[in-house]
């Protein structure tokens, strides 16, 4: 399991969510307050766009196996980025299971010349079992970059797959459907397979613009016997959001201080301050949509009947 | 009116200390240290650790939950005879909300390790202040859902209260059911003893197992999968919590006696452990250690579903 971040809105600098506040993405990494008995030691990854920048809608990708806490080039990098939309990830594994600790298996995922990037904070129980027919829903041409063997990269592959153009720039509306529709390719999958398992996905897919979120469980509640994530699974995977102006420290308090126009939403895992209270959560079974026009930020929850 | 000199009469004349017997309310008011707040003045701030148990003797506090943009949201007015700052004592954790005076106020505080020595004695009047705590965290729980229906607007509530449709199930192995949160104290014997009085079940997705307004003839734990409690006014809903393995639904009104404030339907498909009614009364009334770990589960359970609650009001104030 992981602790994913993602943002969107007004230029705000990447020490600032990776580092600065005492819940950090960074700290998440090895002291999640949100999850029982975990780490997230293998691997941290980001994606950030930056209106300034050179082919703005490119993002800059940074994907290692370092912690981030001891990742100097990171926070040197962390430092210059001002980004108005960012996508980071810190992975977790469990130990004593098999698993690839690689930096083809880091999130966020992007194909070279895709304008969309996912990371997922899940897993999906007996993946192994239906990983071909998954392969059969992904469009030859992505399948064919798959680099690594996580089940994450292959939704990714599949969301593409939904897309009007796999590479091009889909509009918020046009995210969302192509999310839904992978919940709803994989939700078959698992039914003619008979997987029955908890499965958590959620989901942070954005071009730099858009952004959706998913906060979503297959068959939650249902574990193999004897299984190692049990007390990770055994409450909803946690999601939670805030909004407002820009992102900053107020007397010492990190928070998004009232606009009366939204122009930020940052969604994370968990709170990156111990302070809760200007975070909400995201309801289970849901989909949060974000999309980004100049200093504003149009956000809406949708249910997720899938 | 409770007078503000007088301590002992505060804690005798407050509902929640109304089965004690003198001496114990005469020997706790020698521990309580009053604390004098000015209009605006924070007793404490959402997120801190808990001091104590409080009780308004006089004047009025508002407890709110902060949202986004440094916002707020009021839960409920606190009056002279109202407790407040149960929930951590209850179940662990910080405030979930901050408390504010609104006026002039006089609050008595309650030190919270003699609070939890109290609530741990295994005196009479105890027993009846567990009951009576949990009480005021059912009634808190029904405000909570009268907020969220009243935010909704007109309309009907949800729910056709017919009988469900359940199958036989087997129960699971005990060494996953230990591993659950209403079940990680009791031991393998005790564990078995609520088992035995219960029926084991599957219900499909989407069944509904008890309708807003209806009275509930059973407990309902959740073993896998999930249950939801909703309410809903017309078009509009909204689930209040999501109760997977390991939490219970159901039992607010087999410990209050009033009808349902919420609907439960299995989100998942879902096996349940159903303690009915009869056999519910029994294990909360019986001073066994069985009755005893039972009920403490379905405190820190009721708390659990107390602060859930406060999230989609809080949502529904701000997002």
């Amino acid at each position: 399991m992981c602790r994913v971040l993602a943002y969107l809105g007004l230029p705000t600098p990447l020490e600032t969510l990776l580092y600065a506040t005492d819940l950090s993405l960074a700290r998440q990494a090895y002291n999640p307050r949100m999850m029982a008995s975990f780490v997230n030691l293998a691997g941290f990854g980001f994606a950030a766009w930056d209106d300034a920048t050179a082919h703005p809608d490119e993002p800059f990708v940074y994907r290692v196996t370092t912690v981030p806490t001891h990742d100097e080039n990171l926070r040197a990098l962390a430092h210059k980025l001002v980004p108005a939309c960012v996508l980071a990830h810190v992975r977790g594994v469990v130990d004593g299971q098999p698993a690839v600790v690689s930096q083809q298996n880091t999130h966020p995922f992007r194909f070279a010349r895709a304008r969309v990037a996912l990371a997922h904070n899940g897993h999906l129980r007996e993946f192994a079992r239906m990983r071909r027919d998954v392969q059969a829903h992904v469009r030859p041409e992505l399948a064919s970059l798959v680099e690594g063997n996580t089940d994450s990269e292959w939704l990714y592959a599949l969301l593409l797959s939904q897309l009007r153009e796999p590479l091009g720039r889909p509009d918020v509306e046009e995210l969302a459907a192509a999310t839904i529709r992978t919940l709803e390719i994989v939700r078959d999958l698992r039914a003619r397979h008979r997987i029955a398992t908890a499965s958590p996905a959620n989901l942070f897919v954005t071009t730099g613009t858009s952004l959706v979120v998913t906060r979503f469980s297959f068959d939650h509640g249902w574990y193999p016997p004897d299984d190692p994530l049990l007390e990770l699974d055994l409450a909803y995977v946690t999601l939670w959001y805030t909004l407002g102006g820009e992102y900053a420290e107020h007397g010492g308090a990190w928070e998004m201080r009232g606009a009366d126009v939204t122009s930020s939403v940052l969604v994370a895992s968990e709170p990156i301050t111990a302070d809760a209270s200007t975070w909400l959560e995201v309801p289970e079974y849901s989909l949060l949509a974000a999309s980004r026009d100049g200093d504003t930020v149009e956000t809406e929850l949708h249910d997720l009947e899938v | 009116m409770i007078s503000r000199s007088e301590p002992a009469a505060a804690l005798a004349a407050a509902p929640l200390f109304a089965d004690l017997s003198p001496d114990v309310v005469s020997s706790l008011a020698l521990e309580l240290r009053r604390i004098e707040l000015a209009p605006g003045d924070l007793l404490w701030r959402q997120g801190e650790a808990s001091g104590g148990l409080h009780l308004v003797e006089t004047g009025r506090l508002t407890v709110t939950a902060g949202g986004p943009g440094g916002r707020e949201v009021e839960l409920a007015q606190m009056g002279p005879g109202d407790v407040v700052g149960e929930l951590p004592l209850l179940a662990g954790g910080e405030h979930a909300a901050s408390v504010r005076a609104v006026e002039l106020a006089s609050v008595l505080q309650l030190d919270r390790g003699r609070f939890r020595a109290l609530l741990s004695s295994f005196d009479p009047s105890a027993e009846a202040l567990r009951r009576r705590l949990l009480n005021v965290v059912c009634e808190r729980l029904r405000r909570q859902h009268a907020r969220l229906c009243a935010m909704l607007g007109d309309g009907p509530a949800l729910g056709a209260g017919a009988d469900f449709v359940s199958e036989p199930a087997p129960i699971p192995p005990h060494a996953y059911l230990a591993r659950l949160a209403l079940f990680r104290d009791l031991g393998e014997q005790e564990l078995d003893e609520l088992l035995a009085v219960s029926v084991v079940v599957d219900v499909a997705r989407g069944t509904e197992l008890c309708a807003e307004g209806a009275t509930p003839a059973f407990c309902a734990v959740t073993l896998c999968g999930a249950l939801e409690e909703l309410v809903r006014r017309g078009d509009r809903g909204v689930r209040v919590r999501l109760a997977g393995p390991g939490l219970a639904t159901c039992y607010a009104g087999l410990l209050d006696g009033l009808p349902s404030s919420v609907s439960v339907n299995a989100r998942e498909r879902a096996r349940l452990a159903l303690v009915p009614r009869p056999a519910f009364d029994d294990l909360v009334a019986a001073r066994t250690r069985i009755g005893r770990a039972f009920l403490e589960a379905l405190q820190r359970d009721l708390v659990g579903a107390l602060r859930v609650a406060q999230r989609p009001l809080a949502r529904l104030s701000f997002g």
